[in-house]
C-alpha cells in the first residue's frame, strides 16, 4: 500500500464521520419512516412461502418448531450491496455464513420482496444469480411484498434472526462497512448467532440496514 | 480499495478548472453509476497557508431522475463520501451538507436525498509541523475519491476521483475568484449552524420520548434527524416530521434517553408558495435532553 493510504482512511473516517458510524464504529441509524413491525424481543411474524426453484413452500415456525434459528436475508439480483457480499464466490459472506452454520441447527432463507414488475422481481434474474453465485439455502418470493412489510424490511441487504423460540433476536445490515466494496470487520449476523448458540444476550440486537431500497409494489 | 487516477479533463466542467486551485474529474468508463454523476471540486483561496485551512467546494451533477443521499441516507441507501488521498501533512475535516429532500419509495420507505447538482463543503488544512518536517513542500497536490449511490428505479454504485493542486505559502493567501459563485451558491444551501441560530428563530423541547419544534409563523416545517450510532431517531418520520403550520412533535425511540443531544436539520417556510412573502429557510437543531433545559443554549 501507498504510503498515502493512511491518510486518505483518515480521510475517510474524518469526512464521513457523522454518517460513517456504521462503517468505523459499528452501529448506525435506523427506521425513519414508521414503526418497524416486527420488533427485537418479541415474536417475529410467522409466514409462508413459495420457493424460487420448484414447488415446495417455506414455513417459519415450521423452522423453529423443529429447533431451528432461522436468519431472513432480503436479497435483491443487482442490487451493488448484494452483489459485493456475493460477487466473489470464495469469499462470499452470505455463502459463508451459510457453511458455517450449516451443522449447527441454523437455516437462511433468501427473501425477495421486489414487485414482478422490477427487475430485481426477475424469476429468471433470479435464477440465474442462484447459478452463479453457488446459492444453497432456499429463496423464497414475497412477490405482492406482505412478509417484507411484516417484518419492516427497507433494504438489499436487510437482515433478521429469529431463535427456537419464534423471538426475533437481531435485525438490521450484514455487517459494518456500509461502502461500497469493503467487507466489515464486524458481520452481526455471525456475532449475534454466536451469542444466540451460546445461550447469551445479542449485544448488538439492531443496526441500520444499507443498500437498495426493497422494491416492493406500489 | 481500489482507486483510479484519473486524468483532469475538460467537458462541462472546463468553468470549474480555470486559473489557480481548481480540477475536475471524470468517470472512469468501466465502472456502473459513474457517468450519472460528474464531480469536480474548487478551493476558496488560491494557495494554502501552512497551519491553517481552506475551503473546499466538491460539487456532483446528477443526472436527471437520479438521487443520492444525504449524510443520513434514511431508511434505505448509503451516503455520499469523499476521501482524501494525499500527504499526510495535510487532511480534510468533516462535510458540510446542504438540506436534503423527502423521497418516499412504495413500502412506506422514506430517504433524504439530493438531486440536481449538490455542492458539499469541506476543510484542507495544512499542518505546519508536518509541513516542516516533511521539508516545506511548495506544493499540495491530492485527490479527493469520492463514492456515490445513485438510484432511480434501480441502484448503482459510482465513483469518480478529482485532483488539485495547492501553493503552500506562508504569505497571505488570496481568494479565487472563480470560486467565489460557487462558495456563495453552496454556503446559501447548506443549513445555519446551530451555534449562529437567534434564540427567538425556533422553540425546541423533548418531553416523554416526543420532541416538540415550532418556529413563529411558519407555514410548513420539516425536520432531517442527523445520524446517530447509538439509533436515537423518530419512529415514524414519515408521517410526523413534515406538516403544515408551525409545530411539529416527533415520537423518538427509546435510544432517545442514552444520547445528550438530538440533532438535525430543520427546514422551514414563511408564506405561501408563489406569494411575495413567501420564504425557506433551513437551520441546524441541536436539543440537549436535560432535565433542565427546554431550549437549547445558543447566542
Amino acid at each position: 500500500m501507498k504510503k498515502r493510504t493512511k491518510l486518505g482512511f483518515t480521510g475517510l473516517l474524518v469526512a464521513g464521520i457523522a454518517a460513517l458510524g456504521a462503517t468505523a464504529t459499528g452501529v448506525a441509524v435506523a427506521a425513519q419512516s414508521s414503526d418497524a413491525k416486527a420488533k427485537v424481543g418479541e415474536k417475529a411474524p410467522d409466514f409462508t412461502l413459495p420457493a424460487l426453484k420448484g414447488d415446495e413452500k417455506h414455513t417459519l415456525s415450521d423452522y423453529t418448531k423443529d429447533g431451528k434459528i432461522v436468519v431472513l436475508e432480503w436479497f435483491a439480483p443487482d442490487c451493488p450491496y448484494v452483489v459485493k457480499h456475493y460477487q466473489n464466490t470464495e469469499k462470499s459472506t452470505v455463502n459463508n455464513l451459510v457453511k458455517e452454520f450449516k451443522d449447527k441447527d441454523v437455516v437462511f432463507l433468501a427473501m425477495n420482496s421486489a414487485h414482478s414488475g422490477h427487475p430485481y422481481g426477475s424469476k429468471d434474474r433470479n435464477l440465474e444469480r442462484v447459478e452463479e453465485w453457488k446459492i444453497n439455502h432456499p429463496m423464497l418470493v414475497d412477490a405482492d411484498g406482505s412478509v417484507g412489510k411484516a417484518y419492516g424490511a427497507r433494504t438489499t441487504p436487510h437482515m433478521y434472526i429469529i431463535d427456537t423460540d419464534g423471538i426475533l433476536r437481531y435485525a438490521g445490515g450484514l455487517d459494518n462497512d456500509s461502502s461500497a466494496r469493503g467487507i466489515g470487520d464486524v458481520n452481526y449476523v455471525r456475532q449475534a448467532l454466536n451469542e444466540i448458540l451460546a445461550g447469551e444476550t445479542v449485544t448488538v440486537s439492531e443496526t441500520r440496514p444499507y443498500g437498495c431500497s426493497v422494491k416492493y409494489a406500489k | 480499495m481500489p482507486r483510479i487516477q484519473q486524468i483532469v479533463s475538460a467537458c462541462s466542467l472546463v468553468l470549474w478548472l480555470v486559473a489557480t486551485g481548481f480540477g475536475a474529474s471524470q468517470p472512469a468508463p468501466a465502472m456502473d453509476g459513474n457517468s450519472l454523476v460528474r464531480v469536480s471540486a474548487i478551493a476558496e483561496y488560491q494557495a494554502i497557508r501552512a497551519g491553517e485551512s481552506v475551503s473546499i467546494a466538491v460539487r456532483f451533477q446528477i443526472e436527471d431522475g437520479w438521487h443520492t443521499y444525504w449524510k443520513n441516507p434514511g431508511d434505505t441507501g448509503a451516503e455520499m463520501r469523499i476521501v482524501y488521498d494525499g500527504p499526510e501533512w495535510a487532511s480534510l475535516g468533516e462535510i458540510h451538507w446542504p438540506a436534503p429532500k423527502r423521497y418516499v419509495s412504495p413500502g412506506d420507505l422514506l430517504d433524504f436525498v439530493h438531486e440536481g447538482t449538490v455542492i458539499l463543503l469541506t476543510d484542507l488544512t495544512v499542518d505546519a509541523e508536518a509541513w516542516e518536517a516533511a521539508g516545506k513542500p511548495e506544493t499540495l497536490a491530492f485527490d479527493l475519491n469520492c463514492e456515490w449511490f445513485v438510484c432511480k428505479e434501480i441502484c448503482l454504485l459510482g465513483e469518480g476521483s478529482v485532483s488539485l493542486e495547492l501553493p503552500v505559502t506562508t504569505e497571505t493567501a488570496y481568494k479565487n475568484r472563480d470560486a467565489l459563485q460557487a462558495f456563495s451558491e453552496a454556503r446559501r444551501a447548506i443549513p445555519r449552524p446551530w451555534e449562529d441560530v437567534p434564540e427567538q428563530m425556533y422553540r425546541a423541547k423533548f418531553e416523554s420520548g416526543v420532541l416538540t419544534l415550532s418556529v413563529p409563523s411558519a407555514t410548513r416545517m420539516t425536520y432531517f434527524p442527523a445520524p446517530s450510532k447509538e439509533l436515537a431517531l423518530p419512529v415514524d418520520a414519515l408521517t410526523e416530521a413534515e406538516a403544515k403550520g408551525d409545530t411539529l412533535r416527533i415520537r423518538y425511540r427509546d435510544e432517545a434517553s442514552t444520547v445528550d443531544f438530538l440533532e438535525g436539520v430543520l427546514v422551514f417556510e414563511r408564506g405561501q408558495p408563489g406569494a411575495g412573502n413567501h420564504s425557506t429557510h433551513a437551520i441546524e437543531v441541536r436539543v440537549p435532553l436535560r432535565d433542565d433545559a427546554s431550549d437549547p443554549p445558543r447566542e
